[in-house]
């Protein structure tokens, strides 16, 4: 939890450096709230096991994206996936992730919850897992349970993000319709993307 | 764009449910170890049920609450919620809410109203918020009853099951009584109580039934509805339209799961509770491992093969004393008959020889090189064939075929031989008496250097429990007989006579009178 709390923050302080030059406060905001995650993924050593693998997974989660977001403001991100760019809200929000699982670790209920749930996360035995279509190994069973909720946590969020991109296909397909457009009514159903176009209420 | 991912997102759910099935199993099958060892080891299931009235049903607890604290118990036939739904299908929604929230907001975030000026960021997000919301609270609000009547209904069903169950037990008594009219009307009465329980459940989700109905008519229609006069003004498209009518039965969608979270949670809370407050009673039971009178193994060289009391004093859970022994020799080779009145102490002192009676102070030497072996009045049968209940405790295999046939023959049991292998319920299939005797036979097979037979001879009749006493000092010329019994011939069976003498409010453990031990 420590190195990570650290890289944590030496990503928020990355995620200033633009706005501060900019006096930008609305770009502030995600190096300012990583900078709270960090404190609190630091202050995470302590509290239940089952949960510190949430925070664990948030915190990553926010350098990565946080990462991706500072190299889009930067003009890094490459052309080609332009359509998988990420947005500004993504590491914002698991950077709040992480400082709510902190949060909520201190109630007492959730407490008295975690009381039961830790034995299963804090099991000491080897045990034998099996990945298919890989040999079975041995590892320590909170390892194979831990690596169980990263993937779980990690496979959800990754279905959301599909539901989300299928939603901007949905939109460009049903305009291909309206429009009688033929040619991209099947390309968007069947490969290529196309570029969405821009509207306004006004 | 649609095919590919949609590919990828059957596959990727299918793995998940199989992954999040393999969590549940192997969580499940971790945390039911976890407890049962815990609460055999040392013997704490006994001090439980001598620690804590309230742990109830510790059996449903190992058995349905460990399965009901993970994953609410759900079999996929039915929506419930355990850790796995409070916490990663907890996040997933979130995520659902967030992400299609700013779908919402982006598609939305210059909306103005139509033919004025006023500016609402948003607006599609605030409609969904809001729709959802109200819909969701009329749901919570006329499905609430339907908590408590669930809730009264696995009690009722629980009542009735073990109406019958019970039924089951004592059938011959309720049969000797002529009591099958009361067992009717006591039985029709609890079914008729599930029944009216049944009937209410059923007017309530009626109600539920039709408002969400009427709801999920018109939840697809809301969206266009709001959209359509920007459509029809040409300022969006339809794929806006279709986009935001998605977004929004997400947003929907994702409330309603909050607010049924809301409503497990207090379900959650008391499943949590009973593992907790089983937990904190295994916990008690374990600091009492220790408690009680010391006990010191001696080893036969170094003190003799004899069971030492000293200074013992045993007293009941709530502290009240019981019975004393000053200093006690029990000598090897020696049998004693050990009488006094009910309640004198005589099954404690068994307990605290064998280790298990955590109530007491004093010291208690014992062999260390020799077993000591305690029979109750009711043994304890397993379930299974006729080989594992003479056997236990050792494993089915530790002893060969023709000595478990002997033992049986010598215990008087010889018409079971030829019925090893055969499955039964066999504590309801023998009378009190063979059951007793098939303890003895255990007994046989086990050969302990001490034999501590509490009312082990208690259902047979005094001729024959004469017959097994002589075969026992035949076939068991090692082993040292104590036994506790309330008949007069019972004393004349052992050399020496020891009594429970009655001293102020208790008991202290001496040599009986020799006009006694003669009679």
């Amino acid at each position: 939890m420590k190195p990570l709390s650290i890289a944590v923050a030496l990503f928020g302080l990355v995620a200033l450096i633009q706005p501060v030059k900019d006096m930008n406060a609305a770009a502030a905001v995600l190096g300012v709230v990583t900078l709270i995650a960090a404190l609190t993924t630091y202050r995470s050593v302590a509290i239940s096991s089952f949960l510190k693998i949430f925070v664990g997974i948030f915190s990553v989660e926010t350098i990565i994206f946080g990462l991706a977001v500072v190299a889009v403001r930067a003009g890094l991100w490459p052309q080609y996936f332009a359509e998988e760019q990420p947005p500004e809200s993504l590491p914002l929000t698991v950077a709040i992730f992480s400082i709510l699982v902190y949060a909520v670790s201190r109630l007492r209920t959730v407490e008295q919850i975690m009381r039961i749930a830790d034995r299963y996360f804090d099991a000491g035995e080897m045990a034998s897992a099996r990945i298919w279509p890989f040999r079975a190994y041995q590892s320590l069973e909170r390892r194979t349970a831990a690596a169980m909720i990263v993937f779980l946590v990690v496979i959800n969020q990754a279905e959301v993000a599909i539901t989300v991109r299928l939603s901007f296909f949905n939109r460009a397909w049903f305009d291909a319709i309206q429009q009688r457009n033929e040619t991209v009514f099947w390309e968007q159903l069947l490969l290529c993307s196309h570029p969405t176009p821009s509207f306004t209420w006004e | 764009m649609f095919t590919p991912y949609a590919f990828v997102y059957v596959g990727m759910t299918v793995i998940e449910l199989f992954v999040q099935q393999m969590l549940v199993l192997r969580w499940r099958t971790w945390l039911t170890d976890h407890f049962v060892s815990r609460w055999l080891n040392t013997h704490n299931h006994y001090r439980i049920s001598l620690v804590s009235g309230q742990t109830d049903n510790p059996d449903q607890r190992i058995s349905e609450v460990i399965f009901r604290f993970i994953n609410g118990g759900n079999d996929g036939s039915n929506q419930t919620f355990g850790l796995y739904d409070f916490s990663i299908l907890l996040i997933s929604t979130i995520t659902t809410l967030v992400s299609f929230s700013i779908v919402l907001w982006t598609l939305s975030e210059s909306f103005t109203f139509p033919g004025t000026n006023v500016a609402v960021p948003g607006f599609l997000f605030w409609v969904a918020l809001i729709y959802a919301a109200a819909g969701t609270l009329v749901t919570h609000l006329i499905g609430r009853p339907l908590i408590r009547l669930y809730f009264q209904r696995q009690h009722m069903e629980a009542d009735y099951r073990f109406s019958l169950a019970r039924l089951r037990e004592y059938t011959e008594q309720v049969a000797l009584l002529d009591g099958e009219t009361a067992e009717k009307n006591l039985l029709g009465g609890r079914f008729a109580a599930l029944i009216a329980n049944y009937l209410d459940v059923i007017y309530c989700r009626m109600r539920v039934w039709a408002f969400t109905q009427f709801f999920g008519q018109i939840s697809p229609i809301i969206p266009f509805v709001f959209t359509a006069p920007f459509y029809f003004a040409r300022k969006i498209e339809l794929g806006t339209m279709t986009q935001t009518a998605q977004a929004f039965g997400q947003v929907a969608s994702a409330l309603t799961f909050f607010v049924n979270y809301y409503t497990y949670l207090a379900g959650f809370k008391s499943v949590v509770d009973r593992l907790n407050s089983f937990d904190v009673a295994i916990d008690e039971a374990r600091a009492l491992a220790s408690a009680g009178p010391a006990r010191i193994a001696t080893s036969a060289a170094a003190g003799g093969n004899v069971i030492a009391l000293d200074n013992v004093d045993l007293s009941l859970p709530d502290g009240r004393h019981i019975v004393g022994a000053r200093h006690v020799e029990l000598r090897g080779g020696e049998s004693v008959a050990l009488t006094g009145a009910s309640g004198s102490g005589k099954s404690t002192l068994f307990r605290a020889i064998s280790g298990i009676w955590p109530y007491g102070s004093g010291r208690i030497r014992e062999p260390g090189d020799s077993k000591v072996m305690v029979l109750p009045p009711k043994p304890y049968i397993p379930i299974g064939t006729l080989r594992a209940a003479v056997t236990y405790p050792a494993v089915p295999g530790t002893y060969r075929d023709e000595d478990i046939r002997s033992a049986l023959a010598d215990a008087h049991l010889g018409s079971l031989a030829g019925e090893l292998d055969r499955e039964e319920v066999w504590s309801q299939r023998l009378s009190s008496g063979e059951q007793q005797r098939l303890a003895i036979a255990r007994a046989l097979l086990l050969r302990p250097g001490w034999l501590l037979l509490d009312e082990s001879t208690s259902a047979v009749e005094e001729k024959l429990e004469a017959e097994l006493y002589a075969m026992l000092k035949q076939r068991l010329p090692e082993t040292t007989i104590i036994s506790i019994g309330h008949r007069s011939t019972l004393a004349a069976l052992h050399r020496r006579h020891l009594e429970m003498a009655p001293e102020g409010d208790r008991f202290a453990l001496r040599d009986a009178a020799p006009a006694q031990a003669a009679e």
